[in-house]
Formats: C-alpha cells, sequence, structure tokens
C-alpha cells in the first residue's frame, strides 16, 4: 500500500525554485564575465586560418584578395581605375563575381589638385589625425607573429607614416591606444580614441586608420623607384552617411598617387562596414601590407604615402612648396594670384585658363555631394523609422488624434507658466 | 570646411538631439528636464575626458550624465524588486555585451548592423524580460555597455596590457549613450506591438501623471505600476 507523501507546503517549493534561480543566475553570470579572459584570435579569417576572398572579373580571372567580408553590391576600385560591382557571391568557395561599370576619370581630381595653392586644399592647415583600431596586427617575417596584444609593428608603421607627412611640413597626430582584443567591439572602443583625438586637435583636415591585411604577400608586393615596397589598400565604409564624400576623398589621394608614385596604391574597395567614418567626411582605412609582407618593406612605402596624402589634404607638400619659392620657381603662381580679383585673394586659387569652376567651387562640389547625398539619406531613414513605429503603434483613428494634438502634448510643458 | 559638410554635422547633432530628446522624454521626466539633459549630454561631448589615473578616464555626456540619469531612475524605481530587477538586468546585459564582442565578427562589414545596436537591442530585450519597463530598458542599456568596459579594462591590466579605458569617450556617439536609447526603443517597440496584438492596453484603469503611469482608483492616483511606463 503506497503511502501518500507529505505534500512540500508553498514556502518550501518557492524556496527551492529560488535556490535553483539563483545558481543559475549565479553560473551564467560566471561564464558571461570569465568569456573576456579567452584571447580572441586576431583577423577576420573565414573558415579556417588564412582564408579569403577571391573578386573575379566577367571571365572568371582573378581581380584582387579581400580578408574582408563582400556582400552583393560591394564597390571594387582596381589600381588602373576601372570600377566593378559584386554581383553574386560564393560563401563556401570564397569567391565573389564581379561586374565591370566602366572606368573612372580621376582626371577632375588631378586638376583640381594642381591648381590649389599649398594648404588651400581644405580651406586652413588642419592636422591629420592618425590612429589603429587594430592595435595587435604586426608582420611575421619581421616581428615574429600576426598579432601582438601588447602593441603590434602596425604601430610603427604608423609611426613612419606621421613622421613622413610632418618632415613635409603636414601636421599629424598618431594616437597608440590599445584597443586589444582584436574583436566586434574593437570599433567601439577605437571610436572613443578618435572622439578625445577630434577634440584636442583641430580642425580636422583627415583621419586615417593604420591596418594591415591579411593576405598572401605578393599581392602588395611592388617596386617603386628602384625600392622593394608594399602597396596600400583603401577601405571605405559604405554603411554610414559619409561613404559618398570618403570615396570621392578616397580618389583625390589615389589621383596624386598615381601622379606621383604610380603603383602605391593597389585599390580602393567599398564594403558594408562603417569603421567610424561616420565621424568624419574625410576618414579613411588604410590597409599597409599584409601579415606576411617584411615591416622594412610597409614603412619604407610610408614616405610616399605621405606625398600622396599631403597632396590631397594640403594641396601640396607643404615644404616643398616653400623651397620652391625660396628657389624662385613658386613666381607665376604667385603671379597668377596676384592677377586674380581681390575677393578671390588669399582665399582660393584663381580660376583656370580653360574656364574650369574655381578650386572653392570644385571643393563645393566634391563635398557638398556626397555629403549632400548622406543628408537625404539620413533624413529618409529616420522618415521610415517615424513611420513604421506610427503604423506599428496605433490604429489610424488614434495616429490621427495623436498628429492632431501632437505639438500641444509633445511640448505642451513649455508654454505652461508656473502656478 | 565647405556648406556641405556643415550641413551633415547639422543633421546628425539634429537628429541624435530629437530622438534623444523623445527617448528621455518617455522615461520618469518632463520635457523640460529632457531638453536640458539631451543638451549637456550633447554639449559635455566636447568637453575633453576627465582623467582618472591609471589609463581610465571618463566623459561628462557620454558617461556621467548617463549613469546619474541611471542612478536617479534606480532610486525612483516603484518598488524594492524592481531596483533589484534592474541591477541583475544591468549585470546580466554587462555579460551578453562581452559575449556579443567575443562572439560576433571581429570586422565591422561582416556584421548587417553596427555593435552599439546589437547591444541596445539585447540590453533592451534582457531588461524586458525582467521588468518589462522602458526605464529598466534604459539602466541595463547603459549599464550593461559601462560594466563590460569596466570588466574589459580589468581583464586587460591583468594580461599586462596597457590599459586605456574611456568610459563613454566618444560622447553622445557612445555605445553607453546609444545602446540605453536603442534599448527604450525596443521596450517601447515591443510593448506597442504586444498592445496592438492584444487589441488594446490591458491596463486601461492606468493614467498618466507627473510623468509617470498610475492606477486610477476611487482615491486617485494610487500603485504605482512600472509596467510599459
Amino acid at each position: 500500500m503506497r503511502v501518500p507523501m507529505a505534500p512540500e507546503s508553498g514556502v518550501t517549493v518557492m524556496n527551492k525554485t529560488f535556490r535553483v534561480n539563483r545558481l543559475l543566475f549565479a553560473l551564467m553570470l560566471a561564464v558571461l564575465l570569465l568569456l573576456p579572459a579567452v584571447p580572441t584570435r586576431a583577423d577576420d579569417w573565414y573558415g579556417e586560418k588564412g582564408a579569403y576572398y577571391q573578386l573575379l572579373d566577367d571571365g572568371g580571372w582573378p581581380l584582387a584578395s579581400l580578408a574582408l567580408t563582400v556582400y552583393e553590391g560591394d564597390e571594387y576600385i582596381s589600381a588602373d581605375n576601372r570600377h566593378y560591382r559584386i554581383s553574386s557571391v560564393d560563401k563556401q568557395g570564397l569567391t565573389a563575381q564581379t561586374e565591370f561599370l566602366g572606368v573612372i576619370d580621376l582626371s577632375p581630381y588631378k586638376a583640381e589638385l594642381e591648381s590649389v595653392s599649398v594648404n588651400q586644399n581644405n580651406g586652413e592647415n588642419g592636422v591629420i589625425l592618425m590612429y589603429c583600431t587594430h592595435t595587435d596586427e604586426s608582420y611575421v617575417p619581421t616581428d615574429g607573429t600576426e598579432s601582438q596584444p601588447e602593441g603590434g609593428g602596425i604601430l610603427k608603421v604608423a609611426q613612419t607614416l606621421k613622421d613622413a607627412i610632418e618632415e613635409r611640413g603636414g601636421k599629424a597626430v598618431l594616437d597608440e591606444t590599445n584597443h586589444t582584443p582584436h574583436d566586434a567591439g574593437a570599433y567601439e572602443r577605437s571610436r572613443r580614441t578618435l572622439a578625445e583625438l577630434m577634440r584636442q586637435h583641430g580642425p580636422v583636415a583627415a583621419i586615417l586608420d593604420v591596418h594591415r591585411d591579411a593576405v598572401p604577400a605578393e599581392q602588395y608586393s611592388a617596386e617603386i623607384d628602384g625600392e622593394e615596397v608594399s602597396k596600400v589598400r583603401v577601405v571605405i565604409g559604405g554603411r554610414n552617411q559619409n561613404s559618398a564624400a570618403n570615396k570621392e576623398f578616397a580618389y583625390k589621394i589615389k589621383a596624386a598617387a598615381d601622379e606621383a608614385h604610380p603603383d602605391l596604391i593597389k585599390d580602393i574597395f567599398i564594403g558594408k562596414g562603417n569603421y567610424n567614418q561616420e565621424v568624419s567626411p574625410h576618414s579613411l582605412i588604410l590597409e599597409c601590407g599584409t601579415h606576411e609582407t617584411p615591416r622594412e618593406q610597409v614603412e619604407a612605402s610610408m614616405p610616399k604615402m605621405a606625398d600622396a596624402v599631403c597632396q590631397a589634404v594640403y594641396g601640396g607638400i607643404p615644404n616643398k612648396g616653400e623651397g620652391e619659392k625660396q628657389e624662385g620657381e613658386g613666381e607665376g603662381e604667385q603671379k597668377e594670384e596676384q592677377n586674380a580679383s581681390p575677393q578671390n585673394q588669399g582665399q582660393t586659387a584663381a580660376p583656370q585658363a580653360t574656364g574650369s569652376p574655381s578650386v572653392e567651387q570644385q571643393s563645393i562640389r566634391n563635398d557638398g555631394g556626397g555629403t549632400g547625398r548622406g543628408v537625404i539619406w539620413m533624413l529618409i531613414i529616420v522618415a521610415a523609422v517615424v513611420a513604421a513605429y506610427f503604423l506599428i503603434s496605433m490604429g489610424s483613428h488614434e495616429r490621427k488624434e495623436k498628429m492632431k494634438g501632437f505639438f500641444g502634448r509633445e511640448f505642451g510643458e513649455f508654454g505652461k507658466k508656473k502656478k | 570646411m565647405s556648406l556641405g559638410i556643415v550641413i551633415l554635422i547639422v543633421a546628425v547633432i539634429l537628429v541624435l538631439f530629437g530622438v534623444g530628446h523623445r527617448i528621455l522624454d518617455r522615461l520618469r521626466l518632463n520635457d523640460k528636464v529632457a531638453l536640458v539633459l539631451m543638451i549637456a549630454i550633447i554639449g559635455f561631448s566636447f568637453v575633453p575626458d576627465i582623467p582618472l589615473g591609471g589609463g581610465w578616464s571618463v566623459n561628462v555626456g557620454g558617461a556621467l550624465i548617463p549613469f546619474g540619469l541611471v542612478v536617479y531612475l534606480w532610486i525612483k524605481a516603484g518598488s524594492t524588486w524592481e531596483k533589484i530587477r534592474s541591477i541583475i538586468a544591468g549585470i546580466i546585459s554587462a555579460g551578453v555585451v562581452i559575449a556579443t564582442n567575443m562572439l560576433l565578427p571581429a570586422e565591422p562589414e561582416a556584421l548587417a548592423i553596427d555593435p552599439y545596436i546589437i547591444y541596445g537591442v539585447l540590453a533592451g530585450l534582457t531588461a524586458y524580460l525582467f521588468g518589462r519597463s522602458r526605464r529598466s530598458a534604459f539602466m541595463a542599456g547603459i549599464m550593461g555597455v559601462l560594466l563590460a568596459d569596466i570588466v574589459r579594462g580589468i581583464i586587460n591590466g591583468a594580461r599586462g596590457i596597457p590599459v586605456t579605458v574611456r568610459l563613454g569617450g566618444a560622447g553622445a556617439a557612445d555605445a553607453v549613450v546609444l545602446s540605453g536609447f536603442i534599448a527604450v526603443l525596443l521596450a517601447e517597440g515591443i510593448g506597442e506591438l504586444l498592445e496592438k496584438i492584444q487589441g488594446g492596453t490591458r491596463h486601461k484603469d492606468m493614467v498618466f501623471e507627473e510623468g509617470e503611469f498610475k492606477h486610477a482608483g476611487p482615491h486617485g492616483a494610487g500603485k504605482r505600476g512600472d509596467r510599459h511606463e
């Protein structure tokens, strides 16, 4: 005969449940809080270490390798300015098919750079802000490893670029704040570094986030002016309102580099990321060499990169400009400025004899075009979100009533007098 | 600086200001206080971080003001249970933020949305599961990111990595502020969606008085309700 067990009181059951919940909670918390103790792997390699995407042209020939996630719609501009759009992506095979859109004509940017006198390109002698989001990135042949959490070889490369910009008379500031680990939060941490840089230094002429790539070294190897150097890839984030303006800034740098050191800029990639580029319309990622490139080769290319950056940012190489003037080579330019109308003096270079628009007009056209599109897209997105919220949260009658009394209800307190 | 860039910067600040003001307005704050706080958050974002020593620093607009608001909301919480719930939600959100950073791909283009939006959504979901309240969501969103940054700084220090922790360093554009706002928007969105699905509010007896919903009893506003506030 079964003896019925005495039922547990409600309090006992509750206490047991509470103890179990408390144990589960403590366990979950311990796991979550101990997660950061696990070292994070550097680089975003796919599937297996060293994997990367291969971009293919219409005929199936490889265009470039990218240690980035690529999507349909991403854009790629090759060294010879051929413009491609990714039409399909094979995630298993890590290949992306592209469609050829045409050849980009950088001659207007070259003409603009040539017509701008020193320090007038951005209207003032601004400062170039530099930092490394992935401070751990390093170069295996020189540093012995691809990742150094305490600070990798990439910081030395960034320092070389900074020094080279300063040697040319530009203003540059490098912040070496460590953003380890190389995880999804790295860009959130580097955004803070960037914000502090912007608060302490200004006006900002350009922002450069210096990285190194993770594809085979031969993709970046080049010989320029008889010297073994590494090429540089420019990466632009498509997911921010400054994307178009940043693309135009990249074109300027490429135009300057193509003129002074052809082959230096490997290519330009416009992907889906943000990369903190919403902060400035002159903000770029520079991929300097790969993990397999000897750091010395990358450092050797930095003075050449500084030439291009100074030309694009300041409209010339400040020190070179002074030197030329001292030697009397700048007389022609000075005469041209004297002939310009008084309102143009000291503000913009004189219009070109060919009747092209003034430099200031070109500058506004270039910046305004990209940023204008950014503003329009941002407003469209905000309006769409607000409209979606209204549709979800209210019926048609309620919507009408709320719209009718919106300002009275939301801002009513501002009109009220204290009783 | 060109006209286009000036317009762009102004537009970004106006959008952030407008959205932020509306969100703060939904917490236990009136229009004027919400406006002053939003001005303070944006204004102090332009002031350099305050160094705390040892590589640690804090931004007034990005961390101190949001933290002060969290403390105010916590003190004003309707019950002890709500206070406990919001602390638990904040701690779990911190764990979620840390796990998110570790488990998601390191490259931004590999994510459909930016990490700070993911923090906000997860913190909002955590808080909503715990308290179903906008205030809890806000507290969890803010504290989740702040605590995660503190834990990360401590672990880096323990591993011998140079420590630089800038709490709320990006000011109004920092993950701290944005995830707090997104968490409130999510709580609001879920609340509105559930209300629409069930065909209207279950709390028809509640009235909105002095910046919060209260049960309208025979003697006026009575028990303080924290759900959907």
